[in-house]
């Protein structure tokens, strides 16, 4: 009976968290995983359980039986995954951004509100998953940008010692290298040269004919 | 059963012992191979420590009083009791290594 009622809680009361609570969420999840890695056992136990007071209801959870936090820990973790497989969090092993705050909630809501011009309770309140879609195509429009204004510069071309220079493409974050299968290189065609264009070749900066 | 720090406490003291092996589920086998692991190292006040975990009013001086094979058996029972299996496993998909 017990286990019916608690399953119809989850089912009823526990709703999936909003762009805000997610974040606050993660960045408890994050220090657990610090906390983790430090050995700090008291530390993880009362971070899980400010977990559970924020994800499902203020409560003592510190006093409960450790198969009943550890339970709901996953079963709210898995509540709260983003539903697709965001090539956002594939670079994982890079450094971690600086915060300002304190908090991943300035940050992004920053950006959100530069970028469209929503406030901070439209932003709240988004969709978890349309939430990181938006987060890549700016971030993504971004290094487009970046990339753009990069091949302006002197810097984007390395001259050797004759004087050839060779383009120096801008790095990109780990995420938005291509995946292994995802652009396949393509083959190399020889043309026979009574197929090539005929005719003057004329380059207007030098006035030079070939 | 445990509360969560002490849990984690207990996992942290254990956690050098657990079988590297595949268990399936086997409780017993588990909990005894735990014991043989603490028992061939040369850390023995890991028993005494588990206890009073497990235990909280048990103190050091009743444990040196009691047969060693009860304080084993106090041990291994402890361990069943508070799901050490299933706490290892959770424990594991949290990150601990």
């Amino acid at each position: 009976m017990l286990f019916t009622i608690r399953r119809w809680i989850r089912k009823k009361l526990i709703s999936r968290a909003k762009f805000k609570k997610w974040l606050e969420l993660e960045d408890i999840r994050s220090q657990i995983k610090d906390a983790i890695d430090q050995g700090r056992n008291n530390k993880v136990a009362s971070l899980l359980c400010s977990y559970l007071s924020i994800a499902i209801c203020r409560g003592k959870w510190e006093k409960l039986p450790w198969e009943v936090v550890l339970t709901e820990y996953s079963f709210v973790v898995n509540l709260h995954t983003p539903s697709k497989d965001f090539r956002i969090f594939s670079g994982s092993s890079e450094k971690k951004a600086f915060l300002v705050n304190d908090s991943s909630w300035y940050a992004w809501a920053n950006m959100f509100s530069a970028e469209y011009g929503w406030d901070l309770k439209y932003i709240a309140e988004l969709d978890i998953d349309d939430a990181i879609s938006l987060i890549q195509e700016i971030l993504y429009t971004e290094q487009i940008q970046k990339e753009w204004e990069w091949t302006l510069s002197e810097r984007a071309i390395q001259y050797d010692k004759k004087g050839k220079g060779k383009f120096l493409p801008l790095d990109k974050p780990k995420w938005l290298l291509p995946i292994k299968g995802d652009v396949k290189e393509l083959p190399k065609i020889k043309i026979l040269k009574s197929m090539l264009p005929s005719g003057i070749v004329i380059r207007w900066d030098e006035n030079v004919k070939y | 059963m445990l509360n969560i720090r002490n849990a984690l406490r207990l996992y942290a003291l254990l956690k050098d012992f657990i079988p590297e092996y595949d268990v399936d589920d086997d409780y017993l086998e588990f909990v005894s191979a735990i014991v043989h692991n603490i028992r061939m190292s040369d850390r023995p006040e890991v028993f005494g420590d588990g206890l009073s975990l497990m235990y909280s009013k048990i103190t050091v001086n009743e444990l040196a009083e009691k047969n060693p094979l009860d304080v084993v058996s106090m041990f291994m029972s402890g361990l069943a009791d508070n799901k050490f299996l299933s706490l290892a496993k959770f424990c594991g998909s949290l990150g601990y290594g």
